[in-house]
C-alpha cells in the first residue's frame, strides 16, 4: 500500500452506534411508542452525531474516555426507551456496541477497497451510497435475527454473571481489533493499515458471533427451564387432584355412615349425649357441603379441595359454574387453570386481615361461541401489570415463581384461547376465553 | 334508577336485605327502587320485565327460587339474578338460569354490597344509545347495539345491522372508533370496526359475525383477543 488509509469518519461511527441501538429499541419496544419514540430517536441520533464530531477534535489521549462516553450514551438510550432492567440494558448495550463496531469497520473497509484511490469524480456520493447500502444490509440482517429470537415477555432477565461475560467478550473483541491503531508494535498489531482493517473487521465479527451464540444459548436454556417449571406446575395441580379424589371417595363413605349414626341418635336417651352427637354430625355435613356439583367431575373435585381450604381460612368462595362446558378439555388443563387461579386468589385473600373481606367468585359460562372462565377476588393492593400482559410475580424469587399464571396461559393457548388479568377497583379479575368448536 | 326485586319468604331476612340495599344506595349515591315478593310464585305470576336485579331466596314454600328463576328466564334474558341462600349446594345450580352470583346466609353487609355493586356495574346498559347518520334521503337514527360491524371503503362507510345496511359519507373511521369507544367496538383492521357483542368465533384469523368473516390484521391479533376476553368477561353471563 502506498497511501495511508484514513480512519473511519466519526459520523459513520455515530450512525452505526445509533442504528444498532435502534434495533434493540424497536425489538424491545414497550415503554414508548409512536411519535414519542420518533422524537426520542431523532434526538439521540443528533446527540450521538454531535458528540462523535466533537470527540473527533479531541487529542488522542481522550480516545478511550470518549469511547466510554459513547458506550454510556448507548446504554442510556436503550435503558430509557425500553422497560428493561439495568442488567438487561447493559447486556444489550454490549451487543449493540460490538455490532456497531463491526458494521462501521466493514463498511469502511469496503469503501476503502472499492472507492478510495479510484479516479472517480463522485467520491463523496459513492461514499454515502456505500454507507447506506452496507448499513442497510447489516442492520436489516441483524434486526431480523434479533426479532426472531426476541422473548415474548420483552425482557431477558440476565444475571450479573452473564452481563460480566458479555462485557469481557466485548472488551476482548474491542481491544484486539483496535490495538493496532494505538500501538504498532505488539505481537497482535498488524504492520500495514490494510491488514489492520481486515483484522479489525474479523475480530469484531468474531466477537459479534460469540455474543450472539451466547444470547441464543442463554434464551434457549431459559425457555427450557420455563417450560420445565410450567410442566411442574401442571403436574402438581394434577397430583393434588388425584390425591383429593381419593379423599372425596372416603368422604362419600362417611356420608353413608352418617345415616347409620342417625339411627343411633334416635335410640339415644341421654339428651346431653344426643347433643354432642348432633353437633359432631353438623360439622361433618359442613365439610360435605363444601363439595361442589357443577356437572363436571374434575372441576367438582378441584373446587371442593379449594373450598375446603377457603372454609379453613374464612374465605367466602362462591361459584356459579356450568361444568358441562368443560367437557372438551383435558383433566390436566382444568386442574391447571382452576387450581392455579384459585391458589393465587386464596394467597391474595390471606393478605387481607379483615376476614369478612375475603371474597372469591368463580364463574364458568358461555357466550356466543366462547367459553368464559372468570375468577374474581377482593384485593386491597395495586396489581403490577401493563395492559394485557400477565403481571410479574410478587414473590421474591422471580426465577422459580410466577409460573401459575404462565401455566394458565399455556393451557388456555392449547385450545386457541387467551388470558387477561386486570384490576377493577378492589377486585382482581382473571379471565380465560376459549373458543368452543 | 335501579329496580330491584326481593323474593324472600322470611320476613326478617327481607327487612335485613332492604336495609342493606338502602345503605348501599346511600353510600354509592344511586337511586334504587325496591319491590318485595313473599314467594317464588308471586313474582312469576304476571311477571313484568321491569327489574334490573332479582335477589332470590332458594328455599321457599310454594315455588322455590330455581324454578321461579327458570320461568322468569323464559321471558327475561337480561335481568341479573343473585340468589340468597343458606344452601351453597343448591346455589351452584345457578348456572342453569344464568345466575350472576349468590350470597350465603347469614348475609353480611360487606359481601352483599360488594356483590350488588359488581352486578350494578355489569348490568346491561338499559338506556338505548343512538347514532345519527346522514343518508341520501336524510338523517337516520340507528341504535348502536344493533350495529354488528362498520365497514369503510374509501369515503363510504357502511353500517351493517342484522336486517339492513346503511351507507353514509358523514364519518371517518377514526371518528367512529372514538365515538364508539365505550360501546365495545374494536377496530380489527383498517377498514372494519366490529361490535364485540356479535363476534361468534374466530376462524382462520377472521372474526365470525353471523355469515360474515372479517379479517383481523396480524398486528392486532393479540390485542383483539384481549379486547374480546375482557368484553366477554365483563358481561354478567
Amino acid at each position: 500500500m502506498n497511501f495511508i488509509l484514513p480512519e473511519i469518519p466519526r459520523l459513520h461511527t455515530a450512525l452505526a452506534e445509533w442504528s444498532s441501538c435502534m434495533i434493540f429499541v424497536i425489538v424491545f419496544r414497550n415503554r414508548i411508542c409512536g411519535l414519542k419514540l420518533a422524537a426520542v430517536t431523532a434526538v439521540t441520533l443528533l446527540i450521538q452525531g454531535v458528540f462523535q464530531l466533537f470527540a473527533g477534535t479531541l487529542p488522542i489521549g481522550f480516545w478511550i474516555p470518549a469511547m466510554v462516553m459513547a458506550i454510556l450514551f448507548m446504554f442510556f438510550f436503550i435503558y430509557l426507551s425500553c422497560r428493561l432492567s439495568v442488567y438487561d440494558a447493559a447486556y444489550l448495550c454490549v451487543r449493540a456496541f460490538v455490532l456497531a463496531e463491526f458494521a462501521a469497520s466493514l463498511e469502511w473497509q469496503i469503501y476503502c477497497f472499492l472507492i478510495l484511490g479510484t479516479e472517480s469524480t463522485y467520491t463523496e456520493l459513492w461514499k454515502v451510497l456505500n454507507l447506506l447500502v452496507i448499513y442497510l444490509v447489516i442492520f436489516s440482517i441483524a434486526f431480523r435475527l434479533e426479532n426472531r429470537f426476541a422473548p415474548v415477555e420483552l425482557h431477558i432477565n440476565v444475571h450479573l454473571r452473564e452481563v460480566a461475560l458479555a462485557v469481557i467478550i466485548g472488551l476482548a473483541a474491542f481491544t484486539m481489533s483496535n490495538i493496532g491503531f494505538v500501538y504498532s508494535n505488539t505481537p497482535f498489531s498488524a504492520r500495514y493499515d490494510a491488514e489492520i482493517f481486515i483484522i479489525r473487521t474479523i475480530v469484531d465479527f468474531g466477537g459479534l458471533a460469540v455474543l450472539y451464540a451466547h444470547y441464543i444459548l442463554n434464551s434457549e436454556l431459559r425457555n427450557k427451564q420455563e417450560l420445565d417449571a410450567i410442566r411442574n406446575v401442571l403436574q402438581r395441580q394434577y397430583s393434588q387432584y388425584e390425591l383429593f379424589k381419593d379423599n372425596i371417595e372416603l368422604l362419600n363413605i362417611k356420608y353413608h355412615d352418617l345415616k347409620n349414626q342417625i339411627a343411633v341418635i334416635r335410640a339415644e336417651k341421654d339428651p346431653e349425649k344426643r347433643e354432642t352427637y348432633l353437633s359432631e354430625m353438623d360439622q361433618r355435613i359442613k365439610i360435605y357441603e363444601a363439595q361442589n356439583r357443577t356437572g363436571h367431575q374434575v372441576l367438582d373435585t378441584v373446587l371442593s379441595s379449594k373450598s375446603l381450604l377457603c372454609v379453613d381460612n374464612n374465605i367466602e368462595l362462591t361459584c356459579v359454574a356450568n361444568g358441562k362446558l368443560l367437557d372438551f378439555m383435558d383433566a390436566m388443563d382444568i386442574c391447571t387453570i382452576f387450581g392455579n387461579a384459585l391458589d393465587n386468589a386464596i394467597e391474595s385473600e390471606l393478605l387481607i386481615s379483615e376476614k369478612e373481606k375475603r371474597l372469591i367468585h368463580v364463574s364458568v359460562f358461555s357466550k356466543n361461541n366462547f367459553l368464559m372462565i372468570r375468577f374474581e377476588n377482593y384485593f386491597l393492593g395495586t396489581l403490577q401489570a401493563t395492559s394485557g400482559q400477565l403481571p410479574e410475580t410478587t414473590k421474591k424469587n422471580k426465577d422459580s415463581h410466577g409460573y401459575g399464571l404462565k401455566s394458565i396461559r399455556y393451557s388456555a393457548e392449547r385450545y386457541g384461547g387467551s388470558v387477561t388479568i386486570n384490576q377493577n377497583n378492589h377486585w382482581v379479575e382473571l379471565k380465560v376465553l376459549i373458543p368452543l368448536q | 334508577m335501579i329496580r330491584i326485586a326481593i323474593v324472600e319468604d322470611d320476613k326478617n331476612t327481607e327487612l335485613l336485605i332492604r336495609d342493606y340495599i338502602n345503605k348501599y344506595a346511600l353510600e354509592s349515591e344511586r337511586k334504587i327502587d325496591i319491590t318485595s315478593f313473599g314467594d317464588g310464585d308471586e313474582i312469576v305470576e304476571n311477571y313484568k320485565m321491569e327489574y334490573d336485579i332479582l335477589l332470590m331466596d332458594i328455599q321457599m314454600q310454594f315455588m322455590d327460587g330455581l324454578t321461579a328463576a327458570r320461568k322468569i328466564r323464559e321471558q327475561d334474558p337480561d335481568v341479573v339474578i343473585i340468589f340468597i341462600t343458606n344452601m351453597a349446594q343448591y346455589a351452584i345450580h345457578g348456572y342453569e338460569v344464568n345466575a350472576f352470583d349468590y350470597v350465603l346466609k347469614p348475609v353480611s353487609y360487606f359481601s352483599f354490597s360488594e356483590k350488588l355493586n359488581r352486578a350494578v356495574e355489569r348490568m346491561k346498559k338499559q338506556d338505548r344509545q343512538y347514532l345519527t347518520i346522514a343518508l341520501d334521503r336524510g338523517l337516520k337514527k340507528i341504535e348502536i347495539s344493533q350495529i354488528r360491524y362498520i365497514e369503510s371503503q374509501g369515503h363510504k362507510i357502511t353500517f351493517h345491522t342484522g336486517s339492513k345496511e346503511y351507507i353514509t359519507l358523514s364519518f371517518t373511521m377514526k371518528e367512529l372508533e372514538k365515538k364508539l369507544e365505550n360501546n365495545h367496538f374494536y377496530r380489527c383492521n383498517k377498514g372494519y370496526l366490529v361490535n364485540l357483542e356479535y363476534v361468534e368465533g374466530i376462524q382462520d384469523g377472521c372474526a365470525v359475525i353471523a355469515d360474515d368473516r372479517i379479517m383481523i390484521s396480524r398486528l392486532k391479533k393479540t390485542a383483539f383477543w384481549e379486547a374480546l376476553t375482557n368484553y366477554v368477561g365483563d358481561t354478567v353471563n
